[in-house]
């Protein structure tokens, strides 16, 4: 198939996230993303298990938490396994990142030093960061090479386009891929609110225009809890509109909501956003400069702004062992750089606060039993019920009377709703669909010229004549 | 004066905390938290609080609202009594070293002494050096038989036939009262005669109020297929379908001989009864067993045994070469049939480095101890996975634990005024034989006169 453009899926077909995509040509080859759907019920790793850092890649084979693909793994980390290591490969790799969740990049650090990872600049000075307070990815290498927005990148006869989505934080991108044969876009993940519109609609149009083969599309909001948002009688059909529908709240109502529950409340507040997310601290700030009250962070997150952003901020201290028991240079240098704020002092100013407060610190809580607080959940861990850590985080703030405000009220969700993926699919009318990342592939529907595919994981595919057809054994 | 007996904790199920006055002086025994698998505070997400660790463990129910027992520097705002000001010289017995006996010891005041078996003290000694106990204070031990007081309050330990290292009960003597407290018991261990013949000892003192553990009672601890009517008569027999300690060790040989496999058991490691016999058995298949390196240290400690041990990959322990015999693991591979190896939770990913050979898992009650957890089912997936034999015992608890016939014998033999069972959900189902059954509330103080326990008013 050396004259052919050959596609792969390795994971993430029916799971939310882990989806690794290799598309080779010749000898030439690029794996879209290196993650891993997380699942909180089956993480071996979630309690007492700890990682084997000499093993670890074994242990990730052996458990299918990384992808068997030969030539992309150091001999040295391989240990007797089957696959071909990097060292011994012929062929000429790349991996692509589009950002920094860990369903998209937390196998990226077990890739050989020898194959090329690119990622966004800013998103590698976040993963930096979290490595240096202990939150990061297990890696073996330090050497990554940098997209930007627009500038092809050329593995072999393979050329990558990155088109940037979001330039806040740490970036998202998505990738459209020619090849001699093929003209395929790889969505990464899809979003369309707010300041993601604007670059989505441009890609809409350059890839309409460009009549693109394929298209791998995510479709994580077709899960029944989100598709029942836009369309509460499971019956109704699908259509493709960029609009909201149902009432679900655009960006700017989702910011205003926010801001009149902060100022509808007059206690202390705590906040639990996902860490690593620059552009939440971004619209926090916001909020809490429109409200008048001041954000206060925990040591964690303080390191990543002041890493981000250059600047200092306030922070306070739980009483864990993780702060109190710890030496750590970057924690020494946390409570230098930035300005302490003493339980006290939340304690008898609540209203002027905004608290950070992520799940591992809920206990603090305790602390504040005696005063009105409110617990405003964002984009934090636990995300919802399918995480058991959700039931531990509604007892202790039953037990510390702290009303729970669930941000999003159910009406805002990040990625993009199934409508709008469905317009999407219907505007660029790719002449192949392949869903991924998703719990309902088989809710997606095909473009008016162009054909759905469920592909298989492990089977390799190629494209020829407007169709998507399955390799042989022995044409590979 | 009236001897005076709170139940603080233990009458609907595990974690029992009982405390006892007379006059200025008190006992306090069993200190642990409720056995709640499912509903762990602690997920392994949560930071533990460490200036506030007491604080937290009475809000999170943890351990029971006591006055004078905790340091006034650690109860902060709580509405409690501090140590320092406390009207009562008291004591804490500890019966054994399972958490749900003895997880909130080190909260309490470093001035009120901890009592428990010399062996469960060098028990301890260990845990803390192997890191699965924090030192926080000092204990201090007794031997069984040996007569402690507090005031006018007067404890003989007892031996108790229960795996945890140096497991006791207790025969406390007010002036007025006379009060057993079994702790955690079994008479189907492999030390069988020494329970009941501890009985026949205990038995020649009048007994007021019996305090038992009721653990069996419950069908979510225990489940029996034949005859139930059978349960409630007092019997030292071991009926039928119950196994004793020595029928597992005798199935465990014969698995063991019939295979060529790796043996790999899984065990709670302060259970060193279990582990004592496991040696033995072991010996008698002509595997050499290994240990992992924390359980290798206990076992050199406690039995002064010279263990094999076998290194892992996340171990933090640094044991002296001099003492140990450590065994390569590619011989284990390469030899699977001589080896019998330990494999904790916490360790599961080693055994992937025996995915290349067969296996056979013996779940002898160690962690994960329950079916419904995520985490038995992340270990029985991964024993799936490596496609070898599980082997489990559905009946968890009865091999801690005496079998209701066993408990209704010992209720006979001891004939007490009054009995309360505790550390069980279904305290209900006991027969009380010739004794007066009570079902007590929890945080009530009770005047005990003549074994009945009458509300004192407030």
């Amino acid at each position: 198939m050396s004259n052919k453009t050959t596609l792969t899926f390795y994971s993430g077909l029916d799971t939310i996230g882990g989806t690794v995509m290799a598309l080779s040509y010749g000898n030439d080859r690029i794996i879209m993303e290196m993650g891993n759907a997380y699942d909180p019920l089956t993480d071996i790793y979630n309690k007492d298990v700890l990682y084997r850092k000499r093993s670890f890649l074994q242990d990730a084979l052996w458990l299918t938490t990384a992808p068997k693909i030969d030539g992309i793994y150091a001999k040295n980390l391989l240990g007797d396994s089957e696959l071909i290591p990097a060292e011994a490969s012929n062929i000429n790799t790349a991996v692509f990142i589009s950002h920094l969740h860990l369903d998209h990049m937390c196998n990226m650090g077990l890739v050989s030093p020898l194959v090329k990872v690119y990622i966004s600049q800013k998103a590698l000075m976040i993963e930096n960061s979290l490595d240096t307070i202990g939150k990061g990815i297990i890696s073996q290498r330090n050497n990554y090479d940098f997209l930007e927005d627009k500038k092809p990148v050329k593995i072999g006869a393979i050329q990558v386009i990155p088109f940037l989505l979001n330039d806040d934080s740490f970036q998202d991108y998505s990738f459209y891929i020619k090849t001699p044969d093929l003209k395929i876009h790889f969505t990464g993940d899809l979003f369309v609110y707010g300041k993601y519109r604007k670059p989505i609609l441009r890609e809409i149009a350059y890839l309409k225009k460009e009549n693109i083969d394929i298209l791998v599309c995510e479709g994580t909001s077709f899960m029944d809890s989100i598709k029942k948002r836009v369309y509460p009688n499971p019956d109704e059909p699908i259509c493709g509109t960029l609009r909201l529908l149902n009432g679900l709240y655009t960006k700017n109502q989702l910011d205003k909501r926010i801001i009149s529950i902060i100022k509808a409340h007059q206690d202390l507040c705590f906040i639990n956003f996902y860490q690593r997310e620059m552009s939440d601290v971004q619209d926090f700030e916001a909020y809490a400069k429109e409200t008048d009250r001041c954000l206060v962070y925990e040591p964690d997150t303080a390191y990543l702004i002041n890493d981000f952003f250059h600047r200092a901020v306030n922070i306070y201290l739980p009483d864990s062992a993780y702060y109190l028991d710890n030496d750590a240079k970057w924690l020494k240098q946390v409570l230098e750089y930035n300005h302490l704020i003493t339980q006290k002092e939340l304690k008898d100013n609540g209203h002027k606060y905004l608290v950070e407060l992520s799940y591992q610190n809920t206990l603090e809580l305790l602390d504040y039993i005696d005063i009105k607080t409110s617990y405003l959940h964002h984009s934090g861990e636990p995300l919802g019920e399918y995480d058991p850590a959700f039931k531990q985080l509604n007892m202790i703030l039953k037990k510390t009377n702290t009303e729970y405000i669930n941000l999003f009220d159910d009406r805002f969700f990040a990625h993009a709703y199934p409508n709008q993926i469905q317009y999407y699919i219907n505007a660029i009318d790719p002449k192949i669909l392949i869903p991924v990342h998703t719990l309902n592939r088989d809710r997606f529907q095909a473009s008016k010229h162009g054909k759905r595919i469920l592909v298989e994981l492990n089977h390799s595919y190629y494209y020829d004549n407007e169709e998507l057809l399955e390799v042989k054994n022995n044409e590979h | 004066m009236n001897t005076e007996i709170i139940f603080h904790k233990g009458t609907k199920g595990s974690g029992v905390v009982i405390e006892l006055i007379y006059d200025h002086a008190r006992v306090l025994f069993d200190f642990g938290a409720p056995f709640e698998p499912l509903a762990q505070i602690y997920d392994g997400k949560l930071n533990k609080r460490l200036r506030s660790r007491v604080k937290d463990a009475l809000l999170l129910e943890q351990i029971p609202y006591i006055d004078g027992v905790f340091p006034a520097s650690d109860i902060a705002d709580i509405d409690l009594i501090s140590a320092e000001d406390s009207q009562y010289d008291t004591i804490v017995l500890i019966s054994h070293l399972h958490l749900d006996h003895m997880s909130g010891i080190d909260l309490i005041h470093p001035d009120i002494p901890v009592y428990m078996h010399y062996n469960a003290y060098k028990l301890q000694k260990c845990l803390e050096e192997i890191g699965e106990s924090v030192h926080y204070r000092d204990y201090s031990y007794f031997e069984y038989e040996q007569m402690l007081t507090i005031g006018q309050i007067e404890i003989i330990p007892f031996f108790s036939d229960h795996p945890c290292y140096g497991s006791s009960g207790f025969l406390i003597k007010t002036p007025t009262s006379t009060v057993f407290y079994s702790g955690d018991i079994r008479f189907h261990g492999l030390q069988s005669k020494r329970a009941f013949d501890e009985l026949t000892k205990i038995s020649k003192t009048p007994i007021d109020l019996l305090i038992i553990d009721g653990t069996t009672y419950s069908n979510q601890e225990f489940t029996y297929d034949a005859d139930q009517t059978l349960l409630s008569v007092p019997s030292k027999k071991l009926l039928d379908h119950c196994l004793s300690e020595n029928d597992i060790y005798r199935q465990l040989k014969d698995e063991l001989s019939k295979t060529t496999a790796l043996g790999v058991f899984n065990i709670y490691h302060r259970d060193l009864q279990l582990i004592t016999a496991l040696i033995k058995m072991a010996k008698s298949t002509k595997r050499e067993i290994v240990f992992e390196p924390k359980t290798a240290y206990l076992v050199h400690e406690l039995l002064a045994i010279r263990p094999k041990v076998i290194d892992l990959e996340n171990n933090t322990l640094v044991l002296d070469q001099r003492s140990y015999d450590f065994v390569d693991k590619q011989a284990i591979i390469d030899h699977p049939e001589h080896y019998l190896i330990q494999n904790s939770y916490v360790n599961i990913l080693e055994l992937i480095d025996y995915r290349h050979i067969s296996g056979i898992y013996f779940h002898l009650f160690g962690e994960p101890f329950v079916s419904a957890t995520k985490e038995y089912k992340i270990m029985t997936n991964v024993i799936a996975n490596l496609a070898w034999r599980f082997v489990s015992y559905t009946n968890l608890y009865a091999f801690n634990h005496a079998y209701p016939n066993h408990l209704a014998y010992m209720i006979a033999k001891l004939n007490a005024k009054t009995v309360v069972a505790v550390h069980s959900r279904s305290p209900e189902k006991m027969n009380p034989v010739h004794s007066k059954q009570i079902f007590p509330i929890e945080k009530i103080t009770y005047l005990l006169v003549n074994g009945d326990l009458i509300e004192k008013a407030s």
